[in-house]
Formats: structure tokens, sequence, C-alpha cells
């Protein structure tokens, strides 16, 4: 490894790491609610009363880091929001792409549509990953 | 085409150059767009040269694509939320069936996994 260019990428240790951090923040964050059901589950099974306090942290899931209720209207939650961002992204790809590819000169539109498509792609897999792994009633 | 035009068309400059074609839809996503704003070149006489003096091939791939990071980092932590959210989402709702199955009131906090 030569050390220049270990000088020249430093600087992506930081959101990199960010990156990690936050998957594994996420990984433990799913086990400490997991838990919580189970408790809630166990007095349930015995027929007896959660205490009140064990009820309160379900409340919390709204703010929940892989809960994107965040992310606005009821409607546009879930896989569908990433549908509907998917037919936003391959609009927005064909048309920068039209406008890139057909012009005589190479410009930024012919980038902007390849990275359209590219995040376009990248939502219908997510939504389809949504979709499939919804719990179903 | 001879061993000095291949280690010159590796690179970098003349790498840039050549792929400066608009059909080639890799040379314009990884050179045209990105190499004045994103790219950062390791000064020449600087990286690891192999015996012909041309820049090895892991840090021409770095150097040019390091932004994809970003992208595939963002699909990787996209699919583990989805995954744990659904796997989460089912749990509550298991929890929901045995208050049920128990003849109980459902708690409120619960109900509201039932709105969404």
């Amino acid at each position: 490894m030569d050390v220049h260019f270990f000088y020249s990428f430093w600087w992506l240790i930081f959101p990199v790491g960010w990156m990690f951090l936050r998957a594994f923040h996420m990984i433990g964050h799913y086990n400490h609610r997991n838990e919580v059901l189970k408790l809630l589950k166990s007095y349930a099974d015995q027929g007896k009363e959660p205490p009140s306090s064990l009820l309160e942290t379900l409340k919390h899931d709204d703010r929940s880091d892989y809960d994107d209720h965040w992310r606005g209207r009821r409607r546009f939650r879930g896989y569908r929001g990433r549908f509907s961002s998917f037919i936003v992204f391959a609009a927005l790809a064909a048309g920068f792409g039209y406008a890139g590819y057909s012009g005589l000169e190479p410009s930024v539109f012919n980038a902007l549509a390849i990275a359209f498509s590219v995040a376009s792609v990248l939502m219908l897999v997510l939504g389809v990953l949504d979709f499939m792994t919804r719990p179903k009633p | 085409m001879d061993n000095e035009s291949l280690a010159q068309c590796a690179d970098v400059r003349k790498f840039g150059q050549n792929m400066g074609d608009h059909k080639n839809v890799w040379g314009l996503l990884i050179q045209n767009p990105m190499r004045r704003t994103l790219s950062l070149e390791i000064p020449p006489g600087l990286s690891r040269r192999n015996r012909s003096g041309a820049k090895t091939m892991p840090f021409l791939l770095f150097t040019h694509v390091w932004w994809l990071i970003f992208p595939v980092m963002f699909f990787a932590m996209g699919m583990i939320r989805i995954i744990l959210k659904n796997d989460y989402r089912r749990r509550k709702l298991d929890l929901i069936k045995s208050y049920i199955d128990n003849g109980k009131e459902v708690p409120d906090a619960l109900k509201r996994e039932l709105e969404q």
C-alpha cells in the first residue's frame, strides 16, 4: 500500500466508519426491540398484565431507525414509496437521457441519466424486497 | 499494439483520453463528468507502478470508482433496514395474535401497528 494512497483517501475513514457504526446500531436496536417483544409475549402467555413502562417503549417505534414513518404521508411509506420513487427516477433518467444523447457532444445530462437510472433500479430492487418480506395478513 | 502503447493506455491520463467517446457509457460515468470534480488523482511518480511504468490496476480502479462506496453502502443499508423492519413487524403481529388467542384486550400501543 502506497503511503500517498492513504494520504489521498484518509477522509473516507469517516463516512465509511459512520456507515458501519450505523449498521451495528441498527442491528443492536433491532435486538433490543425484539427482547421487549419477547418479554411482552411471555407476559401475555401467562395471562398477566404487562407493566405500562414496557408498553410505553413500543410508542417510540414511530421514531425508530428502520421504520420509515418519518418519510412523509402514509400512502408513500414502505414499498409503495419505493415504487413511486422508482417511477420518478426512471422518468428523470428518460428525460435526461433524451436531453443528453440527442445532442452531439457528451454533456452532464448523460451522467445525470446514468445516475438516475441506477437510482431507479436500486429503488425497484428495494421495493421488491420490501414487498416480498412484508408481513402478510 | 506494442507493449509501450499498452502501458500508455493504462496510464491514468491516457486512459481518460481514450474513454472520452460518448457512446462509451462506462467512460462517461467514470471519466468525463466525474474527472474534474470527484476524482482524486495521485500525483505522477508517487503511486506504485509496474515493470513497464504504468500504474497498477487496483490504484486505477479505486482512484476512479471510490465514490461507488456511497451508493453501494446506501443499497446495503437499505436492504438491512427493510429486512429488520419487516421481521420486527411480523413479530409484533405474532404478539397481537397471542393476546387475541388468550382472549385478552390488545394494548393501545400494539393497536397502532394494526392501523398502519
